[in-house]
This record gives structure tokens, sequence and C-alpha cells, in this order.
């Protein structure tokens, strides 16, 4: 998903509460070629409406699981926030809605 | 003489051949137990092996259905086999079961989607720092494509 999106001139960032230390780890653990933003003041995540107050099992707040498609004058043109922490989204949705992005 | 001594001898082997069978009997029922038990501690390779599945990931289906068969052997095998430690086997099943249910649906659940999330039409722009140490702005990585924003719980 994300190698189309990049075909596409578009890029995938992932934010996280982690320190930038912790997602490093991540990023070279799983060999990731997108970047890991760090929202430890966890600014961005109250922005969003993302904020799930001691969600973390030891107790701290972290980010409600969400995925938000911007375009490029910055309108969220599609979005998918989980009811669950497993609840991954279909790439094929994701890229669908790329494509039609892209042939706007 | 030799009659009466007969009938006592043949007496006396029918109970033994009686107690032969019951020993059978519970030691299977001993052995379902432990499947049970086994069934139930399979539940997690059986949950992980399937996580792919979206289906399988978000409703559990492959967990819990190894632990309720895992739960249902052991309650039949404990109602038959009199000794303690199938019960013990039992009542852990169970036990993983209540477990297994409140880590599932109530430890992962995460509060529904806010009004603010569903809401906003225009993505709030924010200055953060990557991994590298990098500083990133939303405004400037959408002006050459679009951006796939993934919020995710961290903490792994």
């Amino acid at each position: 998903m994300q190698e189309e999106l990049i075909k596409v001139g578009g890029r995938l960032l992932a934010i996280s509460v982690d320190p930038p230390g912790r997602s490093l780890q991540v990023v070279s653990r799983n060999s990731l070629n997108f970047s890991i933003l760090s929202d430890v003041d966890r600014e961005v995540i109250h922005l969003y409406g993302l904020f799930h107050a001691e969600g973390a099992p030891d107790g701290s707040d972290i980010a409600i699981p969400a995925m938000f498609l911007v375009d490029r004058e910055g309108h969220i043109v599609w979005r998918r926030v989980s009811a669950r922490i497993q609840d991954r989204v279909d790439p094929q949705v994701v890229l669908a809605k790329i494509a039609e992005l892209m042939g706007r | 003489m030799a009659r009466i001594e007969l009938a006592a001898t043949s007496k006396q082997s029918v109970p033994s051949g009686n107690s032969r069978q019951t020993g059978d009997a519970t030691s299977l029922w001993r052995w379902v137990a432990v499947a049970g038990f086994v069934l139930c501690l399979l539940s997690v390779p059986a949950y992980m092996s399937l996580i792919d599945v979206p289906l399988f990931r978000s409703t559990g289906i492959p967990a819990f259905a190894c632990i309720l068969l895992g739960c249902g052997l052991a309650f039949v095998a404990a109602r038959r086999e009199p000794r303690s430690w199938v019960k013990w086997i039992a009542g852990l099943n169970f036990l993983g079961l209540a477990f297994s249910l409140v880590a599932f649906f109530g430890i992962a659940a995460v509060p529904g989607p806010t009004a603010v999330a569903m809401e906003l039409t225009h993505a709030p722009d924010f200055t953060l720092k990557d991994e590298k140490g990098q500083t990133v702005s939303l405004s400037s990585a959408h002006a050459s494509g679009p951006v796939l924003l993934v919020f995710y719980r961290g903490h792994w």
C-alpha cells in the first residue's frame, strides 16, 4: 500500500506518543521506510480528537488508532477511526481512495 | 466344597473386572481434561496464526473457539472423573476464559471515535520531530502529495 502511495507522490506519516528513541527502535527493528513522528506532549492527538486517557497498559495517555488521508490542500478526504485496537483497515480501501484522489 | 470355592472366586473376580473397566474409563476422562487444557493453551497460537484475517483479528474467533471447546471438554471430564486435579484443570480453563474475555473486550477496548475526529474537514497543521530528530510539518508534507496520517498506539 505504501508503494502505491509513493508512486503517486504521496507519503505515509506515522504518529505515536513514543519518544524518538523508541520510534527509532521500531523503525530499525521492522526495517520501515516511513517516518514515525513523536507526539510526546499529546498535542496532536488532542488536535485530532484522538486522546485516549490512560489507554496504555501502564496507564499513560495514548492515541485512539486512526488513519486520515490528507490531500494537497490539507483537506481530510478519507478517515478511519478504530473501535478496537485490533482493527486493521483493508489496504485496498485506502488504495482506492488514493486513486480516486489522483483522478481528480 | 469345590463348587463353593469356585463360586467364591468367581464372585471375587467380578468386582475386579468392574474396577478395571472403571479404571479405563477414569483414565480416559483424565486425558480428556488434559486435552481440554492443552486446547485452551493453543488458543493463543491459534489467534496469532490467523491474525491477518480481519474478521478473526477483531472478533478473536479462533482463540475463543479453542477456549470454549477446551472448557467444554474439561467440564465434561470433571463431572465424570472424581479426582480433584481434574476439577482444578476445569477451573483453570474457565478462569482462562474469563481472563480472555476481559483482556479482549475490556482492556483492548478503545473509546469510540470522538466527534472531533469524525467531523474534522481540514487536517490541523502541526510540526513534530521524527525518529531521527528531524522536524516534519504536515503542511510541507502534503504540499508535495497526499499524506496518509497513521496514528498508532506505540508502546509495543
